[in-house]
């Protein structure tokens, strides 16, 4: 953030007052920009950098530029090649209404490294990390990464980025990996090593396309000799060689704390170019929040998802493939991933699954913190409902299978504080109170604590 | 296919109550196409001790039997809800289910047992894996291609280089790695000659019954000679050993008339 930032919002009626007392509407004041000036680059390619200032040269009043200039200043940021960029708006002395737009700007150093801590699912990880940012001038950066996690998640990247910018805001990007992720509610540990391409662009404004294809030897270990034999049964090697489509469409105001706005995601998987698995991913994610008075936004959420195996093969899938349900992230009042098909300790996942989620969120009662921490905190009344089936749902049969999706489905209730961390984790604590669910299932009555970024 | 943990007993507590499940599985990897010499010997072992002791079971050909196994070695034995793997194990469970066949023998005679059943798997089971994994044209004309045959490309390139890593690391720990295939061969005979005098004239190595020994020595022995390697030497030996092939006829005639063609 500049200083010259600073100095361009201070007019936010558009009205400035010069010394003789007489207003000017700054709507109306006329303006043409002559000249963008970006100093400070030196290995940063120029034609990468004016693409983002171009929108500068349209403005044709004064507000309109002080606007656009700390867009153009975000854009900037975003890029990646900077530590910094400042914002100087002076007047052109070639003509009257010339304005001259300067960044100033320091480009980030050939090497950054650091050390970062992550929240995933329910648990926290330590990041170690460096970044070759903007090798070639144009954005272009390598990242390494080693993992830690706390559930002794271990996980290794090496990624490449190219942007290629345009219109569609495209980027390319490889990346090579090597993870370790026990699961604990299954007893097993699977190793993937492999390798991801990933393009991904905008079709429309917060419409995000993401097209990757992964290839991943995965193998499959029973973590202990209690392991059931339902899942010992499944380990071994396999290669999947994927095509998956994201699409996310993000109309929300606030990623963890929205108040008003949808959410829709798309994940698409075939698995089965090559390889030794074979088989169909759909998963879809719909939020949506209502604002209503006093503060209280209404949340309404639908996750559901259908995993079809392709019986060209005899192994299609293994346990790792498939979906797992419940725990504070989805269905509250019931322990991590624990819904659905069990053998002895270990629950076995399902091929088709639905989860929903309403929530009433408020501020802090009497208006605690309000416009400081509190913006921090939301406190919850949520209801929540899912259920998830060992049978893939079929389509031929709809009714059989919407009555199976929906018979004995399970549900909860509660109350509970949420808590942002930055921009993209949060922390639940909630009560809650299970009051539907089948003989066996692993409740949580009472406190439980949840910990991420994807929260039902 | 020797480990020392192998030979001490798994940190289970059977549950002796429940008796021998006839659902009982032995699985085992596909054996037309993946299973190896050293491998299919072990099994054959593990048969021999299940039909002598009249134990029921059903072979399962899994292409991930290994995998599945606890310390992935084979056979795997999943006999309710118990899953072990060797002979070993699979004598152990047996014991636990009342079922034994060395009960009858004498301290003496028990200690001789597990010294020669450590012999066996020490010499002839590490011999086998080495011929297998370590004999550069039995590598490339035989264990490659079977060991990648149950996968597709890429793991079909990547599993037989992967597996062959890890059973030479192994190898290496147990001072087999930087043999040559003639010290082997001879280490292969002199164990040979060991079982042979121990066996002298009788039927079987203790007395009239057959044991867990005569189970695993009858799973090496035959597997040698009946299995065509490009290299046909460990027939041979055995063969040096008269008795050695007699036991082998016995065992098979006498507890594999129907399973075994």
């Amino acid at each position: 953030m500049g200083a010259g930032q600073a100095k361009t919002r201070k007019q936010p009626q558009g009205v400035a007052k010069p010394s003789d007392g007489v207003s000017i509407d700054l709507d109306t004041v006329p303006v043409r920009v002559e000249n963008v000036k970006i100093n400070g680059l030196s290995r940063t390619k120029d034609d990468y950098v004016s693409q983002s200032v171009q929108e500068l040269f349209k403005a044709t009043t004064f507000n309109e530029l002080v606007f656009k200039a700390s867009v153009v200043q975000g854009k900037l940021e975003k890029l990646g090649c900077f530590r910094d960029v400042g914002i100087i708006i002076d007047v052109s002395d070639s003509s009257p209404d010339g304005y001259e737009v300067i960044y100033n700007v320091r480009e980030s150093g050939r090497f950054v490294g650091g050390i970062n801590t992550m929240i995933g699912a329910n648990e926290g990880s330590l990041v170690l990390g460096c970044r070759l940012p903007n090798i070639l001038g144009r954005g272009e950066r390598i990242n390494l990464e080693h993992t830690i996690g706390s559930d002794s998640n271990k996980s290794s990247l090496l990624t490449a980025v190219k942007p290629l910018g345009g219109s569609w805001n495209a980027d390319i990007s490889g990346t090579l990996f090597h993870h370790k992720n026990p699961a604990y509610w299954s007893s097993y540990t699977v190793f993937s090593t492999g390798a991801l391409l990933d393009f991904a662009f905008e079709s429309a404004q917060k419409v995000r396309h993401n097209m990757q294809w992964e290839g991943a030897w995965r193998q499959l270990e029973a973590s202990s000799r209690q392991t059931s034999f339902a899942v010992r049964e499944q380990s071994g090697h396999s290669f999947k060689s994927s095509l998956r489509h994201i699409m996310t469409v993000d109309h929300r105001d606030h990623p963890i704390f929205p108040s008003s706005g949808v959410l829709l995601k798309l994940v698409q998987e075939y698995a089965g170019l090559g390889g030794d698995v074979a088989f169909v991913k759909h998963d879809s994610e719909l939020q949506a929040n209502i604002p209503l008075p006093h503060n209280l936004v209404l949340q309404g959420a639908l996750r559901f998802g259908v995993l079809r195996p392709l019986d060209a093969r005899d192994s299609t899938h293994n346990i790792s493939d498939l979906f797992f349900l419940g725990g504070p992230q989805t269905v509250r009042g019931f322990e991590m991933r624990s819904l659905g098909a069990r053998s002895g300790s270990d629950a076995l996942g399902g091929k088709a699954y639905w989860a929903s989620a309403v929530h009433l969120y408020m501020p802090l009662p009497f208006g605690f913190g309000r416009g400081s921490f509190g913006e921090y905190f939301r406190t919850h009344a949520f209801v929540n409902a899912g259920n998830i089936n060992d049978s893939s749902f079929n389509t031929e049969d709809f009714a059989q299978s919407f009555q199976t999706m929906m018979k004995d489905f399970r549900a909860s209730y509660g109350i509970g504080v949420a808590i942002r961390l930055g921009q993209l984790a949060r922390i639940e604590i909630n009560y809650c109170w299970p009051y539907r669910f089948s003989k066996g299932d692993r409740l949580v009555r009472g406190v439980q604590l949840g910990l991420g970024i994807d929260f039902l | 296919m020797s480990s020392s943990s192998a030979l001490l007993p798994p940190d289970i507590d059977f549950d002796s109550k429940e008796p021998w499940s006839t659902e009982t599985e032995l699985i085992i990897p596909v054996e037309s196409t993946q299973v190896l010499i050293h491998e299919s010997a072990a099994i054959l072992g593990g048969q021999a001790f299940l039909n002598i002791a009249k134990l029921p079971y059903i072979i399962r050909e899994r292409r991930n039997a290994t995998e599945i196994s606890p310390n992935n070695k084979l056979p795997v034995l999943r006999c309710g809800a118990y899953v072990v793997s060797e002979l070993e194990g699979i004598v152990q469970l047996a014991q636990a289910k009342g079922v034994a066949l060395s009960d009858h023998l004498n301290a003496t005679q028990k200690a001789d047992l597990r010294a020669y059943m450590s012999l066996v798997h020490n010499v002839l089971g590490n011999a086998l894996t080495f011929l297998t994994w370590k004999d550069k044209d039995v590598y490339e004309k035989y264990t490659r291609l079977r060991a990648g045959s149950v996968y597709n490309f890429p793991l079909r390139v990547i599993m037989p280089w992967y597996i062959r890593r890890r059973v030479v690391a192994q190898l290496a720990l147990l001072n087999w790695a930087e043999r040559s295939s003639e010290e082997v061969f001879h280490e292969v005979e002199t164990c040979l000659i060991a079982l042979s005098e121990r066996l002298g004239e009788g039927a079987y190595f203790f007395g009239d019954h057959p044991t867990e020994l005569d189970a695993l020595v009858f799973g090496y022995l035959f597997t040698m000679i009946t299995t065509p390697l490009p290299n046909k030497q460990l027939g041979a030996l055995v063969k040096q050993s008269p008795n050695l092939v007699k036991l082998c006829q016995h065992v098979e005639k006498e507890y594999f008339s129907q399973s075994v063609a």
